[in-house]
Formats: C-alpha cells, sequence, structure tokens
C-alpha cells in the first residue's frame, strides 16, 4: 500500500491496565493489548473478531486514543499521535467516530436527538445554528429516520434499539470522520434489524470511502461487511487476512476452532458433535510463555511452548501468528 | 414415541399501567419424550414469558393464566402453587436460566447450590445432597473438587455448566432451556452444546430449548416453533424448516441469518413487531408481510396442518395459494 493511502499505523501497539489484587496487595499488570501491528487504508473496513476479554474492545480505544499506549506507535495520516496530549488531539478527534454496542447506555438520556446531533458539531465550533440544524436533518435522512422532523424531537427512550444504533451512527458520521470504530454495533439487536443495521452502515462507509474497524465476536457477520479480517486472541492478532481468504482458507488452529465452532442453520448439525477445543484463553496478567494458544493447541510442540511465534506472510496479504507455518518459512 | 408434555391454549396475559399485555396468547404444542423442541423468535415475542407459563413462575402482576398443561397425560394447571411446586416443578421439569451464570448466588458454594434443589424438592439430607451433587458436576465436566468452592472462582463456562447440573440433578423428564448459551464465547457455546447433546442421549431428556438464534437451534432441534407477538406461527420438523421454512415471518427470519460457509445475500424484515398490548387485527405479521391479502388483515388465521405436528398459521395455505 503507498504511504498517502494509509490512514492509519499501528506498530506493535502495548496497553496495559495497572491493577491491585487486595486492598493492599501488590499490583499487578494486565496487558490488554499486547504487540498489534497492521495497517489500515482509505476507504477500507476490517472486521476485528475475537472472544471476550480478546482485548478487542481495548485496541478500538486504544486507536481512537480514548487510551493512551502504554508503548508501540499510533500513526494517523502519517502523524505520529501515540502520546500526543488530550488538548493537542481535538482535530484528530473531529478525525475520528464510534459507534458502541448499547445505544441507550451511549446516548445522554435528557437531550433529545436533535441535540444529540448537535452536540459534537457544537464542541468542534462547526458552522452557525442554521447551518448546524441543516446538518442535522440531512444526517437523520441519511441513516433513514424519516419523516426527520418526528424523529428529530424525540427521547432516546421512545427509540426502538434500532433507531437508536441509527442515530449512533449519525452521530459518528456526523463530522464527516475518515476513521470509524464500531463496537458490537448490532449485538443487542434482533436477526432482522442486524442485517438492517450492518447494511446502512456498509452503505455509508462506501459512499463516504470511510476507514472502518467492526469489532465483533460474530464472524458470520463479517463477510458482508469488511474487506479484512483480524483475528485476536489473548491480546494479539494472531491472524489476518482478506475477508474471502480468511474465511476459506483459515490456518491458526484458533481461527479454525473459532470458524468449526460457528453453527450455520442445517438440520444435520444435531446429529454430531462440534470439535472444538476444550479450556479456556489465558490470563492476561500472566499469559503463556510462547504462543498463547499453546496450552490449548493440538499441533502444539514444545517450541510452542517456550518461544513466541513471529507473525509470517504465508501468502500474499495473509499473515499469521503460528510456528507451524514459520518453522516452513526459517 | 410418547408424549411427555401438551400445551394446549395457553395464555399468559399481563397487567401493565399501559394496558393487558397478551404475552402468551393461545399457544398449543406437544413435546415427545427424547424430543427437542427449539422455540424461536425475536426479543418481545413472548418466548420466555412462555417458559414461566410452563414452569409456573409467574410475576405478580398475571392478568390471565389459562389453558391446559399436560404432564404424562395430567393436567397440571389443576394442581395449587402449592402442589405444583411439590410434584412439578424441578421434579418433572426443571430450566436452565438465561444469563444463569449471574443466577448462582456469589455467597454460597457451587456445590450446595447444585445440590439445593435435592434438598428442597425431594427432601434429600444435606449430606447425601451434596454427594449427588459431585457425582452431577462431574457428569457436567466440573472436576468435583469445584464443588467447595465459590461462582467467582468459575469461568462462564463452568458456571453454565453448574447451572445445567443444578437443573439436571432432581431427574426431571423435561428441561427448558432458556438461552443457555447467549452470554458466552462461540467455543464455550459448542463446548455447552456438545454437553446438552451428551447428557441428553445418556438420560433420555426432552428439551424445550428457547432462543433468539436460529443458527444455534440447529444443534439440537428437532422440531422448531417459531413465535410470532404472543402466538406461535409455525411448527415444522427440522429437516424441513431449516430448508424450507412455511410461515412467510418464518421465511424472512431465516433470510436475515448469516451464514459463514455459503454465500447468501441477506434480507431483513422492514417494520418492527407489534405491540402486545393492542396487536394488528387479523393475522399479527400482516403490516409486515408482503404477501398479506384481504383476508390477512381482517381475520386471524387458524392453524392449518400440513403434517402430523406441523401446521401454520397462514391464510395463504388455508386458501391454497400455496
Amino acid at each position: 500500500m503507498s504511504e498517502d493511502r494509509i490512514v492509519l499505523k499501528v506498530e506493535n501497539l502495548r496497553k496495559w491496565f495497572t491493577i491491585r489484587r487486595g486492598l493492599f496487595g501488590a499490583t499487578a499488570q494486565v496487558k490488554a493489548l499486547d504487540g498489534v501491528t497492521f495497517e489500515l487504508g482509505t476507504g477500507e473496513a476490517v472486521s476485528v473478531v475475537g472472544e471476550s476479554g480478546s482485548g478487542k474492545t481495548t485496541l478500538g480505544k486504544t486507536v481512537l486514543r480514548l487510551y493512551e499506549p502504554t508503548d508501540g506507535k499510533l500513526i494517523f495520516k502519517g502523524k505520529d499521535i501515540t502520546h500526543t496530549p488530550e488538548k493537542d488531539l481535538m482535530w484528530f478527534k473531529r478525525e475520528t467516530g464510534l459507534v458502541q454496542q448499547d445505544p441507550y447506555g451511549a446516548m445522554p438520556s435528557f437531550m433529545n436527538i436533535y441535540r444529540i446531533l448537535e452536540e459534537p458539531l457544537i464542541i468542534h465550533k462547526v458552522g452557525t445554528k442554521e447551518e448546524r440544524a441543516e446538518i442535522v436533518f440531512k444526517a437523520l435522512e441519511e441513516v433513514r429516520l424519516t419523516p426527520v422532523e418526528d424523529f428529530a424531537f424525540k427521547y432516546p427512550h421512545m427509540l426502538s434499539g434500532g433507531q437508536l444504533q441509527r442515530v449512533a451512527i449519525a452521530r459518528a458520521l456526523i463530522l464527516r470522520p475518515s476513521l470509524v470504530v464500531a463496537d458490537e454495533p448490532v449485538s443487542m439487536l434482533d436477526a432482522s434489524v442486524r442485517v438492517e443495521i450492518l447494511t446502512l452502515m456498509r452503505e455509508m462507509q462506501e459512499k463516504r470511502n470511510i476507514s472502518f474497524i467492526y469489532i465483533t465476536h460474530d464472524l458470520s457477520t463479517t463477510r458482508y461487511f469488511s474487506e479484512w479480517i483480524f483475528i485476536m486472541y489473548a491480546a494479539q492478532i494472531i491472524e489476518r487476512a482478506p475477508t474471502k481468504t480468511l474465511l476459506q482458507n483459515p490456518l491458526h488452529p484458533y481461527t479454525r476452532a473459532l470458524l468449526s465452532a460457528i453453527p450455520d442453520p442445517d438440520p444435520e448439525n444435531r446429529k454430531k458433535f462440534r470439535e472444538v477445543p476444550p479450556g479456556e484463553p489465558p490470563s492476561l496478567v500472566n499469559p503463556p510463555p510462547g504462543c498463547r494458544f499453546a496450552p490449548r493447541c493440538p499441533f502444539a510442540s514444545s517450541k510452542c511452548r517456550t518461544e513466541e511465534p513471529p507473525e509470517v506472510e504465508v501468502e500474499p496479504k495473509h499473515f499469521v501468528k503460528c510456528w507451524l507455518y514459520a518453522g516452513a518459512k526459517a | 414415541m410418547s408424549t411427555v408434555l401438551s400445551v394446549k391454549n395457553l395464555r399468559l396475559y399481563f397487567t401493565t399501567r399501559k394496558g393487558i399485555v397478551k404475552a402468551v396468547d393461545n399457544v398449543s404444542f406437544d413435546l415427545k419424550k427424547g424430543e427437542t423442541l427449539a422455540i424461536v423468535g425475536e426479543s418481545g415475542c413472548g418466548k420466555s414469558s412462555l417458559a414461566k407459563a410452563l414452569i409456573r413462575l409467574l410475576p405478580r402482576n398475571v392478568h390471565t393464566y389459562s389453558g391446559e398443561i399436560l404432564i404424562d397425560g395430567n393436567d397440571v394447571m389443576k394442581l395449587s402453587d402449592e402442589m405444583f411446586r411439590r410434584l412439578i416443578r424441578w421434579r418433572k421439569i426443571s430450566m436452565v436460566f438465561q444469563g444463569a451464570q449471574n443466577s448462582l448466588n456469589p455467597v454460597l458454594k457451587v456445590g450446595f447450590q447444585v445440590a439445593e434443589p435435592l434438598m428442597i424438592h425431594n427432601n434429600v439430607s444435606k449430606e447425601d445432597a451434596l454427594a449427588e451433587a459431585k457425582k452431577y458436576l462431574r457428569l457436567v465436566g466440573i472436576h468435583e473438587s469445584f464443588a467447595d468452592r465459590y461462582p467467582f472462582e468459575l469461568s462462564g463456562g463452568m458456571k453454565q455448566r453448574a447451572v445445567i447440573a443444578m437443573a439436571l440433578i432432581t431427574h426431571p423428564e423435561i428441561i427448558i432451556l432458556d438461552e443457555p448459551t447467549s452470554a458466552l464465547d462461540v467455543i464455550t457455546q459448542a463446548n455447552i452444546i456438545n454437553l446438552l447433546k451428551k447428557i441428553k442421549n445418556e438420560l433420555g431428556l426432552s428439551y424445550i430449548f428457547i432462543t433468539h438464534d436460529i443458527a444455534v437451534t440447529s444443534e439440537l432441534a428437532d422440531r422448531v416453533a417459531v413465535m410470532y407477538a404472543g402466538e406461535i406461527v409455525e411448527i415444522s420438523d427440522a429437516d424441513e424448516f431449516y430448508y424450507r421454512p412455511k410461515h412467510p415471518y418464518a421465511e424472512k427470519l431465516m433470510a436475515s441469518v448469516p451464514t459463514l460457509r455459503t454465500d447468501k445475500k441477506l434480507e431483513f424484515i422492514p417494520g418492527a413487531p407489534p405491540s402486545l398490548i393492542n396487536p394488528p387485527q387479523g393475522c399479527r405479521f400482516n403490516p409486515r408481510c408482503p404477501y398479506a391479502f384481504e383476508k390477512c388483515l381482517k381475520e386471524s388465521p387458524p392453524p392449518y396442518e400440513i403434517k402430523s405436528g406441523n401446521i401454520v398459521r397462514c391464510w395463504l395455505y388455508h386458501e391454497g395459494k400455496r
């Protein structure tokens, strides 16, 4: 990818949180994000897939600089913003947006929809009052909350989950950002509404050429939404590839396990057992040395238990962090 | 196969400030021994209320609770609350609750909580019940040493297993699974589903499996019932349902399910489910149904039997349009 097309460049990014065990206990580090590297081009959508506690939400919040990284580099449109103080980040906040999982929790309940959408415009001193009104109504129309006059003056509790998630999308996009993070935007919605919201997001993303990070635990929706899939396990990206490549040719044993765990609606399913690894992801305070999936991996060798595997490009654009593939290359 | 549960014209209405909510409206179905009946529907369709009606765990604002629930041929609706508690709940029919991981008491040891139904419902001594609890923990794949631990020491998947052990310990014939995996990660979910399949075969159980996730229903269901706005609109054999759902709502719902292994164009159902206080006249799905015709707007369709045990409530079938 040529440098000028890259919107976001993440190098070896880490975010560790300090916790205290017990009232007077020693402190420990939760390594929520532990050495993540990737780049994202203009207008590209990537799905970040992982189980709870895999660090996907921390990744989303860290790249938006809602958290300051512990280590590594965060470069947005060529500027290093890894440790830029909050007060100098206003331009960056204007260029980015966030859609959260729970739309009810993400909206101030005392503001009407109009006020909720106007807020970012006021903060970033956009336009006159009249111009702002025009922008807000147009935004509502774009997410198809019509007639807009009806919706603008309602309060969040008067809207359904799906409608409110449209407001959240409108709010995230209202400053015309170039990068948007959507963190489990549809996981609280019913199946038929999910498709509606994902389709809308995809449409807006393509129309405005926005770079999108779609964080989800649901692999089956990614093929409808993104060009790329990143698979996270225990605070690291263990495999990343274009969506089709990853779904057709998953390489990491964890990715394979994840894929085989997901059912498609098929009456044959009830007649067989699913082959899935036992156990659960490791602690992020003391992750295992070597490969973090090794304790559950059916192919683990002694090397996997002691040395961390490097990320290798097995086929063009298909990266995997696993000794099974690194060994062959070395 | 014998019928273990037969539900006829079950109604559960609630009184609220806004009016009467018809959460379960004239629901009928049979459950055979060793069978899994999945009940699918979107949030607010009444599926969890149906579970509560079956096991008679009702809130205070009940307006109407009527119909027949035959367990082994006896109508348990005729029993008093006390007799139902003593004879039916947990001894004949038990339940794994939604968000079960949070339904464990944080200050009681896991073994005691698993043993508790035996002490309460079967008058077993504490000592014997605890020994039995260890046996059931082993059965669900938890080492018996965990009996002496507290819930916070268990992972999400283990807590779910413990709650399943709790539902099994009184030897019920029927287990209601209300979204048993919806809070779990996919690999943990697959492990729990494997466990549910295993114990069903080993213990000869019948399941009522309530979920919003159609793909997951196919892991267990022998038959599928689709609920919409308080009513069951379709019951079909699994082999039929996943390929050819009958009711227009079921058809659209299926079209909105993303698949991992096949390319398909996803669709969504425009509009939203109706209020359960003032459901639309006629068929409750008619405002969103692409095939609705005049009759659908006026009269509620009765069940149309496609074959034994398979029904659809839709005028298209009555009128020979399908």
